[in-house]
């Protein structure tokens, strides 16, 4: 089973939980994908790693990700049988709502490095709640315990 | 014979994305724009609701035996996430994902958001029918690229 997180942004809350599950948080300031706002407007799913269990884990932002949650769904429902299915995890950590709005304004002309500095300092002010779920998530998926998204 | 699926897409799944999927099951002219009523009264268009976003609805089926579908993704750069989905799932030689909201003009951006989005479609109607006309022998085109297998891209 493959793993998408989605979280509003991608380049800050989808990568600090991707990274989180992966057991790679310390990476997260020095990854190049971090505030990489050229990938954040691909909207393209970014790879991250294959976990210790074997899952592929990526991560994207979409502004909805409860609409991703339901392409997925309906992808797979056209295609019987999925080899290498992928599990779509929307995020969505109280108090990290600042970093969508930080994040539309860092991709403003020339002001824009001013407010990709204040959303990667606000993602890494909340890291250890971002980096929890990750790993909370992960936790349920291996421990087979039925696995919620966090609201 | 190995048939695909072919998703045609926009914001919102309601009116370049059903036209341009139409014209590919055959069910609108491609050689001349039809009249308007004809588009008008097409399953989907402009009848969308927000709990329509994210569903991948059946327009038919084109010469091939390929399925048509359109979708509405509430985002108005949906296909890098769309590709990504199937290719993560192994899936990328039986879909093909086909952005029509290049095609969408501003008749059509504004009159679709007036119809879907406040609900008033008695002024954005009008709109629509201008955009749609204008829009019409591009996705014609949109819609002959898209409908190209991939044997013939290899032969061309």
């Amino acid at each position: 089973m493959n793993l998408l997180f989605v979280a509003r942004t991608g380049v800050f809350e989808a990568l600090a939980v991707g990274l989180g599950y992966l057991d790679q948080e310390e990476q997260l300031e020095s990854s190049s994908i971090f505030g990489n706002m050229e990938s954040e407007k691909k909207r393209e799913l970014i790879y991250l790693g294959k976990a210790p269990d074997g899952n592929e884990v990526y991560c994207v932002g979409n502004k909805y990700p409860d609409i991703v949650v339901r392409i997925n769904e309906e992808i797979k429902s056209l295609i019987g049988n999925i080899e290498s299915p992928l599990k779509i995890i929307p995020i969505s950590v109280p108090g990290t709502e600042s970093i969508y709005t930080l994040s539309r304004l860092a991709m403003l002309p020339l002001i824009g490095n001013y407010f990709n500095r204040l959303a990667k300092s606000a993602t890494l002010h909340h890291t250890d709640e971002l980096v929890s779920s990750g790993k909370s998530f992960r936790d349920g998926v291996t421990s087979k315990a039925a696995a919620k998204p966090l609201k | 014979m190995i048939t695909i699926k072919v998703i045609y897409f926009d914001y919102g799944g309601s009116h370049s994305s059903v036209v341009a999927a139409h014209i590919h099951a055959g069910k609108l002219e491609s050689s001349e724009t039809p009249p308007i009523e004809k588009i008008i009264n097409l399953p989907y268009f402009d009848k969308t609701t927000k709990n329509d976003f994210g569903k991948i609805r059946r327009v038919g089926t084109d010469a091939d035996g390929n399925d048509i579908h359109v979708l509405g993704t509430k985002n108005g750069n949906s296909g890098g996430l769309l590709s990504g989905l199937v290719d993560a799932q192994n899936l990328t030689d039986k879909f093909r994902f086909v952005d029509t909201m290049p095609y969408v003009n501003t008749w059509l951006r504004i009159g679709g958001w007036l119809s879907r989005g406040p609900s008033l479609p008695a002024l954005g109607r009008p709109l629509i029918r201008i955009g749609i006309l204008q829009a019409y022998p591009k996705l014609v085109n949109l819609v002959r690229e898209a409908g190209k297998t991939r044997l013939m891209e290899v032969l061309q």
